[in-house]
């Protein structure tokens, strides 16, 4: 019986190695003291939100996700100090930045407009405007890297956040990692799509009446809920079909589309070519992910070139119906609305706003 | 009595084992793989066009239903194992005739072994299926989108693309046909004698002609000159449409 407990024993001291790191060069100063006792959280939904993804190698835990918000707002994560996660996705805007296309170091601009970061843990078919990246985890590395964001290495990261005070001992709360040595890029990885996981809006004015019966929508609010949803019996020339891509609860499909934004001869003449720059698929240039319209009137401007001021030139251009491009949607169709239909769907819109999700104090950037 | 405990999880172990190989032994996968036409044609989305009835060419960009309680069919005729609740099978990636004729496959896990004399396939989402909702479901299940909120039904199948009605070149005219709703769901039984074996791959191979689904066999059909939209349970297209698809879809043998 004895050896067996010695065989247990063996076993378990075999499974708590950390692989790749050779102790026995380790200088007295690496070593990282604290405690490591991870907290295992499930995130906190209502009844008529999808269940999320599991990502089995990076379970939730109240550390993890505590270290992730504290690398989100540091802008320690770009090469000159000055651009953080949050300095494009700022939370009081839905985690956008208010801007056509985001700037990152030394007034670099990009192409591209900063995305809400609302309900990432049911993105189910890729992160960025044009799919790139298949999770957060892996997504995480691209705007550090980028020259024109922060403008850094994983390596030049992890010296940093090496010599900080405090960054070893979150370090090691979150993964349990014994000395500085093992802090490594995948885990401040894990740790921010964890927190980016965490930010879950499901509490808007839509959320309480349509879900809990809790209050009624305005009389101009109720006439643009049935515009927005509304699939008619016969075919009419007002239905804008807004939920075929931005389906309830979460107001996004998950897919890449040409919304017909643009007017162009052949696919390759895109000037940004979106999903089909990324797969190489000739049809799929100028396709774009579908954002959710949760907190849509937070996340000005719109379109993955800010193009729109507002949700009222956004409605305009839909209701053109595109420019017959091969791979246009075909759910991009011309509808008329009077400025009453217009102004009625934009407050349907505004309903989608959850002031308890920019505002919650989990999201802010938190207090060293 | 050492031994004897020592040699208790051996013994459990064992017979786990034995249990185990007998479970893989009895049960197998099996691939329901579906290809697409429009008539003789593969069907390919954007690439390719299709003719039409009354002088219409059309380019498709989507296509795809949803496949629910599929059950395999005893020798007696009735009822055998359920092998699958529901799935969504899109051919809107099918951007080439190599991805057509690869088709769509959803695959099925711990399938009963045996033989079988026939498969049957419920088309759209099963009534007890359609009272659900997305929030049921986690984020990657096939029911988690394509949900009406305001007709309390899943979207059982969408077909969209263009056509070009006036003959013109120009595909003007963007054809969205979304069907759903409880009495748009039909079944069929395709019986043909199917044995399923352990350790090998097992396929059964459906064919769907879009085409057959607008156009009926006394030829009347859908006429995208007057109508390109249907997003409804009631209309009586989308009755057409689902009773078209009953015709449509057959087994390869």
């Amino acid at each position: 019986m004895r050896s067996i407990i010695f065989l247990a024993l063996f076993l378990a001291s075999c499974s708590k190695g950390s692989p790749g790191v050779d102790c026995t060069a380790c200088e007295e100063t690496d070593v990282i003291e604290g405690a490591y006792m991870p907290e295992y959280v499930n995130l906190e939904l209502p009844a008529w939100a999808p269940e999320p993804l599991e990502v089995e190698d990076n379970p939730l835990t109240r550390q993890g996700i505590a270290l992730g918000r504290r690398l989100f707002f540091d802008p320690l994560l770009s090469s000159d100090g000055t651009v953080s996660c949050a300095s494009c996705h700022d939370p009081a805007k839905s985690f956008t930045d208010g801007a056509a296309i985001s700037t990152g170091v030394e007034g670099r601009t990009g192409t591209r407009s900063a995305m809400a970061l609302v309900n990432l843990a049911f993105h189910s078919n890729g992160f960025f405007w044009d799919g790139r990246s298949p999770d957060l985890e892996s997504q995480v590395l691209i705007p550090i890297t980028d020259t024109r964001e922060m403008n850094t290495s994983p390596e030049q990261v992890m010296e940093k956040l090496r010599r900080h005070g405090d960054y070893p001992r979150l370090f090691r709360e979150a993964f349990g990692i014994g000395r500085k040595s093992e802090m490594s890029f995948e885990q401040l990885s894990k740790a921010i799509a964890q927190f980016e996981r965490s930010l879950t809006s499901f509490n808007s004015r839509f959320d309480r009446v349509v879900w809990l019966n809790e209050g009624w929508f305005t009389d101009a609010e109720e006439r643009g809920r049935q515009l927005f949803f509304i699939e008619p019996f016969v075919q009419i020339d007002n239905h804008p079909g807004c939920s075929h891509c931005h389906l309830s609860p979460l107001f996004m499909d998950n897919a890449y589309r040409n919304n017909g934004l643009d007017s162009v001869g052949t696919l390759e003449q895109f000037s940004d070519p979106g999903l089909g720059g990324f797969n190489g698929r000739p049809f799929d240039r100028g396709k774009f992910k579908v954002t959710t319209l949760r907190n849509i009137a937070l996340t000005a401007p719109y379109m993955h070139d800010g193009r729109f001021e507002t949700l009222e030139e956004v409605l305009d251009n839909y209701a053109k119906g595109g420019h017959g491009v091969v791979n246009e949607d075909a759910n991009i169709l011309p509808f008329r609305l009077d400025e009453q239909q217009k102004a009625d769907l934009i407050a349907f819109l505004h309903t989608l706003t959850d002031t308890s999700f920019v505002n919650n104090p989990a999201f802010q950037k938190p207090v060293p | 009595m050492k031994k004897i405990f020592l040699f208790l999880p051996l013994l459990w172990i064992l017979a786990f084992s034995a249990c185990q190989q007998d479970k893989e032994a009895s049960l197998t996968d099996l691939t329901l793989n579906f290809t697409a036409d429009f008539a003789e044609d593969p069907l390919v989305m954007y690439g390719r066009t299709y003719a039409y009835p009354n002088s219409t060419d059309f380019r498709l960009q989507l296509f795809q239903f949803y496949i629910s309680d599929v059950y395999l069919i005893k020798s007696d005729g009735t009822a055998g194992p359920k092998v699958l609740d529901v799935a969504l099978v899109s051919f809107g990636g099918v951007q080439s005739e190599s991805e057509a004729a690869q088709g769509v496959s959803v695959v099925l896990k711990d399938v009963p072994v045996g033989q079988y004399s026939g498969i049957r396939l419920g088309l759209g989402v099963d009534p007890v299926l359609n009272k659900t909702q997305p929030g049921d479901y986690r984020v990657d299940h096939p029911l988690s989108t394509n949900y009406w909120l305001m007709s309390n039904s899943y979207v059982f199948s969408k077909i969209e693309g263009n056509a070009d009605t006036d003959g013109s070149g120009n595909f003007n005219a963007e054809v969205t046909l979304h069907v759903g709703g409880d009495n748009n769901y039909r079944e069929k039984t395709f019986p043909q004698p199917i044995e399923l074996r352990a350790g090998q791959p097992n396929s059964l191979g459906f064919s769907v002609d879009l085409r057959r689904m607008l156009v009926d066999d006394t030829g009347k059909f859908l006429n995208f000159a007057m109508m390109t939209q249907i997003h409804s349970d009631q209309s009586p297209w989308a009755v057409f449409i689902s009773d078209n698809f009953m015709e449509a879809i057959s087994m390869r043998k």
